[in-house]
């Protein structure tokens, strides 16, 4: 993705700042966009890759706008909170109206190895609410990581915050994330599928190689 | 304690483990939890922090995507820290590049034996996971085992101080091979011999059970001397331990233009990944563009156009100057080697290789086109629900072409075939090698794009025609070409005139040429009534031949063809879901359900009650259909179709006189046209359905539900088009949406909008008063638009006396058509309302009288019709009210 993203940067004229207040409905719109059609088209099988999302969402923008480099972390930043923000509502409005069955799942990896396993977005949107109470920064920097891919750097210069302190935060919660993921008390979970999405067990088949 | 105390302990502790945890992370791995023991903090912090430590392996499985660190602070450019460095026996000089996993160094050799560079590449920082870390030294065994001179060899290996492993490659000093091509303006003669030593290389790597899978331009170095060596076997893997000759990998670090569908949809890959992804690159050296069009696409997107869009034939995709050379072999050749399934493909890379150098040589390739029966069968699954299947029978039609073509050279390629048999393939051949060559190069792109393309259907018609009168007179006793001959008329007479889709309506000839189809078909099932195949193609033959009656209405025509069809089917009802065509027997039975009593607005026999059964068959087919397919787990489209029964379900209530009841089934039938693939089919259907959902609230009256579809609807007609299908469809789309208007307070645009509907489709009829498909929709708008109690007296009663006019049109040639004559009841059942209203009582009653016998006259054909009962107890109950 990294690689991708540099290449396209590379491809482009002379860089124009780009006006982060005048794209974000767009970004918003776009993920908005891309969120629902996965869920469509997924139907049976929701499993979202968020950064995969986000990444293309970025590009679009990039191709349509030229953005200047400097902007990319804020703007991957603020992606990845709507990113979360249209999971949950998107989730909400499932409990709702009582449709049944498909929880939204997430793959946080993109690696091909079959021990990578997608997990309940409510899962980690509780989670992720629980390691912000016990310290905000990090738990924001999490965010940006999970649903947005922001790497060590752009988590620095997205919070302003030194990389040296970025990279400790994710180092730490990233463990504290697996163990309390995996501890998780099935009864917490709502409804349906605590079986096929426990962390703990085999992955599903449909996921047995990888999250795609 | 408080809560508010609670949480602010939680966060105290929960800074001191991870203080300890972060410090502990910073060491090796051996190293952490003896250091967490050491420190002297409260044991749980410490078991806490010990506990959060195990999580490592976990942790980086969750989130392999987003905890990787690939610059971890301090070391930002591992270049310059590497810069003089010796590893092993060489001295890094510069970076050379980072790949997905790893950094390339320049190097050379520095025990000063001699001068050598080499390029060193070690896994990058960062990516320390063990997983990456195994599959990096598979990478080192791999290649190890080869030694073919076009691909860069392995010169050492081993672990650096810190544990990264390295690889020490033969440095190949070249361009990449697209630059090289270019930069030497090499002729396509020239770049098929590079590729094919290319392709050499490949070859060699298969056969030590190693794949590339990243093969691409910048993956193959052309030396000054003109050789091209192949890099980078980094996502390569052994092909199997077990001689499987399957490997799963699934990777997004391959390079997604070039890859495979397999790989794109991340399923097992074999050889024949690399098959096409070397087709994909020599396509791009021969174009000089890619076989679909990913400029502008993102990374999500590229991987669904290479699943899905089939490859345009390099002679279109090149520049004019150079498509003279690519037409024929090299077409065939590279679309044999792209095609979607690996193993539709060549087998191998040699026998790629082995056609590109036959090619060279002008010698007959061994590849062959698509075979018609596999492109049709997979474009019928795609679009089961379709509309515009002319396309579809041009496709089928064009490609049953090229299968004889096929045949014939087989036929020429057996000498001592019998005399008379060569004679007759040679002429089929004759006369259908214009007709696959059109296919395959000239006509596949246009019937990409659905929309009305007269001129192409013309033109393939011609083809068409001269190629099965030059097959008629060969017929007697060849079954197979019997079989081709039967069908190509059937496809003919789609092409012609099929009910609902775009084409020539020309109905006289389509069904004088369906006939002659269905002749010839029948004479083969009763020479050999166990081929299950001719069966089921009689079936199709007959089921579009009843369509053609059905559009023009002759409802008890097509309804009897229908039903000799169902007695056809019972050998394939018999055998079950595993027939291949099984599925096709839901869509007969609801055929039938239609001409008994289908929506309103087709003539139908007014039959409700004995359609039931029919709607019932076709469902529970459509289950067993599904049933057995989710055990074959091919991908069936489970829920196509599924917005019909829906709908029928709806449309029966509404037949029976409650159609209050009715609403879940529309809405659900348009709900469910939003899911599944959108294309062509999918969008036309939801356009159909929304339409009818606001009738059908309109019916109901709740306009206001309707209006909220209106900007939908009004948008949906922007593309009619030159075509009667698509002008109907918007004349249509004005009447209601003018209907809704009128019902919500846009009296005067909506009047204006319903008359002009009513005109256009006036129109439209006037060109061919026969068209039973709009004669009765136009009679059932009139009726409806009657009733809007914003038109003045006047005119309803004038609509309502043009609907009775349209259908008694129709019914004097074809009386048993009850839907019309329920109409004429129904519309003089109004009238008499409206004479009453009007203070006409005399003139009121005799009306009445008259819907009487108009639903006598149903009720004597179909005893049992709920609505028709209701409605002739209105009319007796009305005419006493005088």
């Amino acid at each position: 993705m990294q690689n991708i993203l540099d290449d396209i940067f590379q491809g482009h004229g002379p860089a124009k700042k780009l006006n982060l207040d005048a794209v974000l409905p767009q970004v918003y719109d776009e993920l908005h966009r891309l969120a629902v059609s996965y869920m469509r088209r997924e139907r049976s099988n929701h499993t979202l890759q968020p950064t995969a999302l986000v990444s293309e969402t970025y590009l679009r923008l990039v191709r349509q706008h030229n953005v200047d480099f400097n902007n990319r972390a804020h703007l991957l930043g603020v992606a990845a909170q709507m990113m979360r923000r249209i999971l949950r509502t998107y989730e909400e409005q499932r409990v709702a109206e009582k449709r049944g069955g498909d929880q939204t799942t997430l793959c946080l990896s993109d690696l091909p190895e079959p021990s990578t396993k997608p997990v309940l977005f409510s899962d980690v949107d509780e989670t992720l609410d629980r390691l912000l109470q016990l310290d905000d920064r990090q738990g924001r920097i999490a965010e940006l990581r999970i649903f947005g891919g922001l790497t060590t750097e752009e988590t620095a210069e997205f919070m302003d915050v030194s990389v040296a302190t970025a990279h400790r935060d994710w180092v730490s919660a990233r463990l504290w994330l697996a163990r309390e993921m995996r501890l998780k008390p099935a009864g917490r979970r709502t409804k349906a599928s605590a079986t096929t999405t426990d962390i703990s067990t085999e992955p599903r088949d449909e996921h047995a190689a990888g999250c795609d | 304690m408080s809560t508010q105390q609670g949480v602010t302990e939680e966060r105290d502790r929960w800074q001191k483990v991870r203080r300890l945890v972060e410090a502990a992370m910073e060491l090796p791995d051996a190293e952490r939890l003896s250091f967490v023991r050491g420190q002297s903090e409260d044991t749980s912090i410490l078991s806490d922090a010990e506990q959060l430590l195990q999580y490592d392996d976990d942790a980086s499985a969750m989130f392999a995507a987003v905890g990787t660190t690939r610059f971890p602070p301090g070391e930002m450019d591992s270049g310059k820290k590497l810069s003089g460095v010796h590893i092993g026996a060489y001295r890094v000089l510069n970076e050379l590049g980072r790949g997905g996993m790893g950094v390339v160094y320049l190097a050379e050799r520095a025990d000063g034996a001699y001068t050598q560079l080499v390029a060193v590449k070690v896994l990058q920082e960062g990516f320390d996971t063990a997983a990456l870390a195994a599959r990096f030294l598979q990478e080192r065994q791999i290649l190890a085992g080869l030694t073919h001179p076009g691909i860069a060899r392995l010169l050492d290996g081993g672990v650096l101080d810190d544990g990264r492993p390295y690889l020490v490659l033969e440095y190949v000093d070249g361009i990449p091979l697209d630059t090289y091509c270019h930069d030497h303006a090499l002729n396509i003669r020239e770049r098929l011999n590079l590729v094919l030593r290319v392709a050499d290389a490949v070859q060699s790597a298969h056969q030590n059970l190693v794949l590339h899978l990243d093969l691409k331009p910048a993956n193959i170095l052309v030396t000054q001397a003109g050789e091209p060596r192949l890099l980078d076997f980094g996502i390569a893997r052994l092909l199997s331990e077990n001689g499987s000759g399957k490997v799963e990998v699934t990777t997004r670090l391959l390079t997604p233009r070039y890859a495979s569908p397999e790989q794109a949809a991340g399923t097992p890959l074999g050889v024949a990944s690399d098959v096409f992804s070397l087709a994909t690159l020599l396509y791009r050296l021969l174009t000089g563009v890619l076989p679909y069009p990913l400029e502008d696409a993102s990374p999500l997107e590229t991987a669904r156009i290479i699943r899905e869009r089939p490859p345009k034939p390099p002679s279109q995709a090149a520049p004019p100057e150079l498509r003279e050379q690519l037409r024929g072999d090299l077409d065939v050749i590279l679309l044999q080697a792209l095609r979607k399934e690996p193993e539709r493909r060549y087998a191998t890379v040699a026998d790629l290789a082995a056609d590109l150098q036959r090619h060279l040589e002008s010698k007959p390739v061994h590849a062959h086109a698509d075979s018609f029966r596999y492109r049709a069968e997979k474009f019928i699954r795609r679009n089961r629900t379709s509309v515009a299947a002319a396309s579809l029978a041009i496709l089928v039609l064009l490609g049953s072409g090229v299968a004889v073509v096929r045949s014939a050279v087989i036929a020429r390629q057996q000498r001592a075939a019998a005399e008379r048999e060569r004679a007759t393939a040679e002429r089929r051949l004759k006369g259908m090698r214009a007709l696959a060559h059109s296919y395959v190069f000239d006509l596949d792109p246009k019937l990409e794009v659905i929309a009305g393309t007269v001129d192409v259907r013309h033109f393939v018609l011609q083809n068409a025609q001269k190629y099965l009168e030059a097959m008629s007179s060969e017929v007697s006793g060849d079954d197979d070409l019997t079989r081709e001959t039967a069908e190509g008329y059937s496809r003919v007479g789609q092409v012609l005139d099929t009910p609902d889709m775009v084409t020539l309506h020309d109905p006289a000839r389509a069904a004088a040429s369906m006939q002659k189809g269905i002749e010839l078909q029948k004479a083969l099932v009763a020479k050999h009534p166990d081929n299950l195949k001719d069966v089921s193609e009689l079936i199709r033959q007959m089921r579009h031949y009843s369509w053609l009656g059905q559009e023009y209405g002759d409802v008890e025509g097509s309804y009897r063809l229908s039903l000799e069809d169902w007695d056809i089917a019972q050998p394939i009802l018999k055998a079950g879901p595993s027939q291949p065509r099984f599925e096709d027997l839901s869509s007969l039975a609801r055929d039938i359900a239609s001409d008994l009593q289908g929506e309103g607005d087709r003539w139908n026999l007014a039959d409700p009650m004995a359609a039931l059964p029919w709607l019932k068959r076709s469902e529970r087919i459509r289950e067993q259909a599904r049933q057995a397919n989710l055990a074959h787990a091919e991908s069936f489209p489970m829920l196509e179709g599924y917005e019909h029964i829906q709908f029928d379900r709806g449309n029966f209530l509404i037949e029976t006189g409650e159609p209050e009841k009715a609403r879940p089934y529309f809405e659900e039938a348009y709900r469910l046209t939003s899911t599944g693939e959108k294309n062509a089919f999918q969008d036309y259907d939801r356009k159909a359905y929304r339409m009818l959902l606001a009738e059908y609230l309109l019916l109901i009256h709740d306009p206001q539900a309707a209006a909220k579809l209106e900007p939908e609807l009004l948008a949906a007609f922007d593309d009619a088009g030159k075509d009667k299908l698509l002008n109907s469809d918007a004349a249509e789309t004005l009447i209601i949406v003018g209907r809704i208007e009128m019902e919500t307070g846009k009296v005067t645009v909506g009047k204006a909008r319903v008359e002009r509907g009513l005109e256009e489709l006036e129109a439209i009829l006037k060109k061919n008063p026969s068209d039973a498909s709009v004669s009765a929709p136009l009679a059932w708008h009139y009726f409806r638009c009657a009733h809007e109690p914003a038109f003045d007296l006047a005119t309803r009663t004038r609509m309502y006396r043009r609907s009775i006019e349209i259908a008694d049109a129709y019914r004097v040639r074809y009386p048993m058509g009850l839907s019309a004559t329920m109409l004429v009841g129904r519309c003089e059942l109004e009238l008499a309302k409206l004479a009453r209203q009007g203070g006409k009582q005399q003139e009121a009653r005799s009306i009445d009288e008259s819907a009487q016998k108009e639903f006598a006259k149903v009720l004597a054909a179909h005893p049992v019709q709920p609505l028709a009962t209701k409605l002739l107890a209105e009319a007796i109950a009305d005419a006493a009210k005088t």
